[in-house]
């Protein structure tokens, strides 16, 4: 087993910026894919956080009115949505991404090209989701985001009670 | 002392479950003393030292025996709680149910609860009234559990586990309340925007006492001349979602208001069943309650003051 | 949302298709680094779970747009259905999660202890063990309900023993540390929190598992701070401890360790402010997803607890997010293997050029590079 000393890349040291965007936005290494679900999911940590903080200083005292009912309820459906499918599932893809092929000796994952797609759609995902602060009320209402718990349990998301969109998303 | 402690029972359920909890506890936190204590020492009697010798420690693979040791006390601790979990589902899952105990019909309604008594013709909301029970002769009150809508949850901690009521999924939970008093509790399942403000009020009366609210709640309204709130109740929307017995008032969508005033709160304890607060309940509901589904009746002053008025005649 | 879980079925196929078909000569499934064993075990679940919420989701869609009343109770739909199905998915995704923490903690901890994993074997079938008994548990979130006795008991049972291989692992861990000379850099003193926080959280989980305690305690602010002591307590301190240790490699950079030490502290003084007090309001009443309460219940002061612990919280992670920008800007070079690790991707340069290796690696044990340092004592000799 050879000792791999050199790591060089190949092209010349200073690209343009849309070319070195056009790399990352194309690439199919599963090494450049683990960072990008990693970068994606620490984003999302930070508006997670956000949304979490909100809760946390409505709640400091009883009877508080930092946020209304109808906000405060989006930001805890938010913060669960978030965190666990734009955060914690993107950093366990991301790491393994990463890893895997590295810790097995092999050059890549298996398929790469259904592994860039795969971390495009979730990245739309995420995307698609927030999105919907945009709808209804608008931002300072938290728009029409799903406002039902991240479990969205019927029939509270059904029509009868979910009149708004919120729930699609 | 919290009225809402778990560890402070005062009904037959939550004491079995009281009991259950100090036995699991004390099993739990033995196991956290002594896991605790194998990480702390490792942490300090292993750390590298500064004049290490930069040799490798001595590679352990593992060890058998010690891989058994460990699988086997945690079956038995396992086991142990398993067991005695069991017991305390089958006590309260599967209670005796005497000649005396009583049932209670709650429906869960964003965001109030509806309470009838069937075999007492009683309906009523918002705050339970249950018999105190004596052990040696009990009179458990059992409450079958319904929604309207969507889904909720029954939660008074100190007299029994939370039971969800599940819209087309009835269920069954039951009380056996051996101290007087108020207890509280509040809807422990989210069901929407004022989920928050749905709390639970349950009175256990002693005998006596409990037959006296009985008389009061099967009382009918008096009949006689219609007063100008009462005119104005009964022609506005207001019949549309509110029952008042004897009267036309006969909708079903918001709380029997027939005895309004045998009631401390409003609005599943919102506020309080002051002048005051019930004259801001009719005239703009969403400064108490935003988002609750009474609408703001769009009354001019005078009319808000009749009504209110009437309103607080209905003993 | 049915987007990104498209993403998670793709990533699920490839993991496994890559774990059982690429791995190098020399590398059978009993030689694989556990990460690699634990990320095989958590793409199998992501299949078999993350299909019934796809299916629930679709049905949701139907019921709302197409006149459907799978879960409408006005005409006779199932609540309790949705709950089901919701679940099947909801208790393995935890597992999902949790898996690599345990690789990264598994990676880690013997590395920092300078011995080999105790009772790889074990560690194994612990790990199959949990996937298999994860697929099982589901109604553990759903004894408030009105399942029959028989039903709730069976789920207690099953979520009991689910304890057994988790808690085995625990073990094994510290028997890891065990005789071993422990270093202190940021990698391990997440991993060391980790331990600690996540016997925590575990027993937390094995209170629950009583189904008459989660009658009074489900739903409360005591399950918010159980499920936040494992994902925060648990699996983000692993998710640091992994970005620490493996951002040599990955940057070629050596991050700050002295900010890094400083991001541990504060988030885990925050962590503890925040999580420990947040069980209590739970033991008092507070039900979850109220956004305001009455005061007189008890709850007050342990509320404004929890929230002072947000500050620490945010203070460590804007420390960590510095220190990852400072270090890629302007960190000292890291070399190959700046940790004295054991497995492949320390033989290659950091970073990885884009072909991982110039020739494809041959290996003979679970450790390849400690047996090229110990040529006198190889770890094949003893596997």
């Amino acid at each position: 087993m050879s000792a791999n000393t050199f790591a060089i890349s190949e092209l010349p040291a200073s690209r343009p910026f849309t070319l070195r965007l056009h790399e990352w936005v194309t690439t199919v290494d599963h090494k450049r894919l683990g960072v990008l679900y990693i970068l994606f999911a620490l984003v999302f940590l930070i508006v997670g956080g956000i949304e979490a903080t909100i809760m946390r200083l409505q709640l400091v005292r009883p009877h508080n009115d930092l946020v209304s009912p109808e906000v405060f309820n989006r930001m805890f459906t938010m913060h669960g949505t978030t965190m666990i499918f734009f955060v914690a599932m993107p950093l366990v893809f991301g790491f393994a991404n990463y890893l895997v092929p590295l810790m097995i000796g092999a050059r890549d994952m298996a398929f790469p090209r259904l592994n860039a797609f795969s971390f495009w759609m979730s990245a739309l995902g995420g995307l698609f989701l927030y999105f919907s602060f945009l709808g209804g009320n608008g931002l300072y209402g938290a728009g029409s985001t799903p406002d039902a718990g991240w479990f969205a349990y019927a029939p509270l998301t059904a029509k009868t009670f979910s009149v708004v969109a919120s729930s699609e998303y | 002392m919290s009225p809402t402690n778990i560890f402070d029972p005062a009904s037959t359920p939550a004491d079995s479950i009281f009991g259950l909890s100090i036995f699991v506890l004390l099993n739990v936190a033995a196991v956290f003393i002594v896991v605790f204590a194998l990480l702390a020492y490792v942490v300090v009697r292993f750390r590298s030292k500064r004049n290490d010798d930069q040799k490798e420690p001595a590679q352990i693979y593992g060890s058998t025996q010690v891989e058994l040791a460990w699988t086997v006390i945690p079956v038995l601790i396992v086991l142990a709680l398993f067991l005695a979990a069991a017991r305390v589902i089958a006590s309260v899952q599967n209670p005796p149910r005497p000649p005396g105990a009583l049932e209670v019909i709650v429906t869960g309604h964003q965001y109030w609860w509806e309470y009838r008594y069937p075999s007492l013709n009683i309906v009523t909301a918002n705050e339970l009234h249950v018999p105190l029970s004596d052990p040696a002769h009990p009179t458990p009150t059992f409450l079958s559990l319904f929604s309207a809508d969507t889904n909720h949850s029954f939660w008074v901690p100190r007299l029994a586990g939370k039971t969800d009521l599940i819209p087309n999924h009835p269920n069954q939970m039951w009380i056996d309340p051996h101290e007087p008093g108020l207890f509280l509790g509040q809807c422990a399942q989210y069901c929407g925007t004022q989920h928050a403000k749905m709390l639970l009020r349950v009175y256990v009366q002693p005998r006596d006492e409990f037959d006296k609210w009985v008389r009061e709640q099967q009382q009918r309204s008096p009949a006689g001349t219609l007063s100008a709130g009462q005119r104005i109740f009964e022609s506005t929307a207001c019949v549309n979602c509110h029952t008042v017995s004897g009267t036309p008032a006969k909708g079903h969508f918001g709380p029997d208001l027939t005895h309004l005033m045998s009631r401390a709160t409003i609005a599943a304890g919102a506020a309080p069943n002051t002048s005051q607060m019930l004259r801001l309940w009719i005239k703009n509901p969403d400064a108490i309650k935003p988002g609750s589904k009474m609408p703001a009746m769009g009354l001019n002053d005078q009319d808000l003051d009749a009504v209110t008025a009437y309103l607080e005649t209905l003993r | 949302m049915l987007s990104s879980v498209i993403g998670s079925i793709g990533t699920a196929i490839n993991i496994i298709a890559t774990i059982l078909c690429m791995r190098c000569p020399g590398m059978t499934l009993g030689k694989m680094p556990l990460l690699v064993w634990l990320n095989l075990v958590m793409a199998g679940l992501v299949i078999l779970a993350v299909s019934p919420l796809s299916a629930a989701q679709i049905m949701l869609l139907i019921d709302r747009y197409l006149g459907g009343h799978f879960f409408d109770t006005q005409a006779g739909g199932s609540a309790v259905i949705w709950m089901h199905f919701f679940w099947i998915f909801g208790h393995p995704e935890v597992y999902v999660l949790v898996l690599p923490a345990f690789a990264f903690a598994s990676e880690i901890i013997p590395v920092f202890s300078r011995k080999a994993i105790f009772g790889y074997p074990v560690m194994v079938l612990a790990t199959i063990a949990i996937g298999f008994i994860g697929m099982s548990v589901w109604a553990h979130h759903m004894f408030t309900v009105g399942m029959s006795a028989g039903a709730n008991t069976f789920f207690v049972l099953s979520t009991m023993a689910i304890a057994v291989p988790t808690g085995i692992k625990i073990f094994n861990w510290v028997a890891t540390m065990w005789g071993g000379k422990l270093r202190f850099e940021a990698p391990m003193l997440f991993c060391v929190a980790f331990l600690f926080q996540f016997l925590v959280a575990g027993l937390t989980g094995v209170t629950l598992a009583v189904a008459p305690l989660d009658w009074q305690l489900g739903n409360s602010y005591y399950v918010v701070a159980h499920f936040h002591y494992v994902i925060v307590g648990g699996i983000l301190f692993t998710i640091f401890a992994a970005f620490y240790y493996w951002f040599p490699k990955a940057i070629g950079k050596r991050y700050n360790e002295a900010l890094a030490r400083l991001h541990f502290w504060l988030f885990f003084i925050g962590f503890h402010l925040t999580f420990d007090f947040m069980h209590v309001p739970g033991l008092l009443g507070m039900p979850r997803r109220i956004y305001t309460y009455e005061p007189g219940r008890g709850w007050d002061i342990w509320n404004l607890l929890v929230t002072v612990g947000v500050v620490f919280q945010a203070a460590g992670i804007l420390i960590f997010a510095g220190n990852l920008i400072w270090s890629y800007l302007r960190g000292k070079a890291a070399g190959n293997d700046p940790w004295d690790a054991w497995t492949l991707e320390w033989s290659t340069s950091s970073p990885p050029p884009v072909y991982n290796y110039a020739a494809i690696p041959v290996v003979r044990s679970r450790r390849p590079l400690w047996d090229l340092k110990h040529p006198e004592d190889p770890d094949w000799r003893y596997e």
